[in-house]
């Protein structure tokens, strides 16, 4: 009878690895569609308002998924850290704040290079070359996202498939 | 104190700290902000002039410039270009540096070396010694306040088109290019087009707000002249200003003279520094002094 529960349990538990990991790859994919999202409400603001920076970012109300919810607490966060700065810089404060966001770390390095060279020249420069670099940054989300798409959804069926197939074999070694 | 508060979340550094750490009595008094690349900050007081500190840095007027700009800079370009940014609440801060052209026209400015912060007041009863010239047999006269840079043209802007709004419950509609002559505290009863040029913003006022008086600053170019003939036409009130120091020196500017030429105005009226009226000028370009001081006093 140990042997059983023994054997159920680490079917299970294989499982929800499995489940665990392909929900990452998930979470990277809504943090690449919160990214884009919040592109092309800076864009549509930077073009019709004449605003700061600091309530430019507390403008962006992204509530569709848990990532955007997140990435709108990061940005509020950076207009507050911005207030309180006598000299502000926009690219330490996101590299700060984002830096200690856990959700923050499923992304990889291709992912969050174009949205963080927006921040980082977020207000540095004239219109043209803001909508310019919105553009571009969004333009290489876009591309990540049809890849995460592709790749991420097959790899994360392939992650559970695993995950469920080494819970069956272990199963069955333990019965 | 409103005004600093106000002024404060658009500064930084050592300009900022100053600002704040100054007296309140003094702090009354100061009209401008002088900060040159490569020299001491310069205070103006409605006494005089003072420089502290040591030479303003490059790295200290880009940060001063990123913080006029609440850290936005492609917002406030167009401004730029024109000389200025505006720092909301009738503050503004003209800007001068290496102009770019595109187009034929100015494109942009860059290299910024010289920022002048101009501190707007809300002075009330500033525009007192006006209001005898306000109605003519009964409708809104036509009104240019000529005085040279600091003599407070649009301080009594200012308070008298909210004079004429709450007290005398007309119609104004006041063409802000600059977005100086409104400030958060007045401009009660106003209808206020911001940041459109004078000439486009006096016709969008005429055909949309039925204006019973337009209030414009800074008459310069053709086309504000063009404009103004256009309000009086439709039979609205004016009240405008210009730069000149004298009656004489006015009417030798070409726009004006040709306003002056055309009768527009009913009224002309000179200021001195700090908003002191020292001259009336009917139409017809009579000075009526006295008969403008027996107004007064009555």
């Amino acid at each position: 009878m140990g042997s059983m529960d023994a054997a159920v349990m680490a079917l299970a538990g294989s499982s929800a690895i499995g489940f665990l990991l392909a929900d990452g790859e998930q979470k990277r994919l809504g943090w690449v569609v919160a990214m884009r999202r919040c592109l092309l409400r800076l864009g549509d603001i930077i073009r019709y308002e004449r605003c700061g920076i600091s309530a430019l970012l507390r403008t962006i109300e992204l509530t569709g998924s848990a990532q955007e919810r997140a990435l709108t607490r990061l940005l509020h966060a950076c207009a507050a850290e911005m207030e309180r700065r006598d000299v502000p810089r926009l690219s330490f404060i996101y590299a700060e704040k984002s830096a200690k966001l856990a959700e923050y770390g499923v992304l990889s390095n291709a992912d969050r290079e174009a949205f963080e060279q927006v921040m980082s020249e977020l207000g540095n420069n004239g219109l043209r070359e803001q909508l310019r670099l919105i553009e571009t940054a969004d333009g290489r989300l876009l591309q990540r996202e049809a890849a995460l798409r592709k790749e991420g959804a097959a790899r994360a069926r392939l992650i559970r498939t695993l995950g469920v197939c080494c819970g069956a074999g272990m199963f069955l070694v333990l019965v | 104190m409103t005004w600093r508060r106000t002024l404060d979340a658009n500064l930084c550094g050592r300009v900022r700290d100053q600002l704040l750490e100054m007296p309140a009595e003094r702090a009354e008094m100061l009209r401008e902000i002088r900060i040159r690349r490569g020299q001491k900050i310069c205070w103006v007081f409605s006494d005089g002039y003072r420089q502290t500190g040591g030479a303003v840095t490059a790295q200290e007027m880009d940060a001063l410039l990123s913080a006029l700009c609440g850290h936005a800079r492609y917002a406030y370009e167009e401004q730029m270009a024109k000389g200025y940014i505006p720092l909301g609440h009738g503050h503004r801060a003209g800007v001068c540096g290496q102009v770019v052209y595109e187009n034929g026209r100015i494109a942009r400015m860059s290299d910024i070396t010289s920022v002048c912060i101009r501190i707007a007041r809300r002075i009330v009863d500033a525009g007192r010694p006006i209001r005898p010239l306000l109605f003519v047999q009964g409708r809104p006269s036509r009104v240019l306040l000529i005085g040279p840079p600091g003599s407070g043209k649009t301080t009594v802007l200012r308070d008298t088109a909210e004079y004429l709004a709450r007290e005398c419950a007309l119609h104004v509609a006041v063409a802000d290019e600059r977005e100086e002559i409104m400030t958060a505290e007045c401009g009660v009863g106003c209808d206020v087009l911001r940041g459109a040029d004078k000439a486009d913003a006096v016709e969008l006022l005429l055909r949309t707000m039925s204006p019973q008086v337009i209030v414009c600053d800074e008459i310069g170019k053709e086309q504000d002249a063009e404009a103004i003939m256009n309000t009086v036409t439709a039979g609205v009130g004016v009240l405008a200003s210009a730069h000149a120091s004298t009656f004489s020196e006015a009417m030798n500017r070409p726009v004006l003279k040709e306003l002056m030429g055309n009768h527009v105005f009913d009224w002309y009226v000179l200021l001195a520094p700090f908003g002191r009226c020292v001259g009336v000028m009917d139409a017809k370009g009579k000075e009526l002094n006295e008969q403008w001081e027996a107004w007064m006093q009555r």
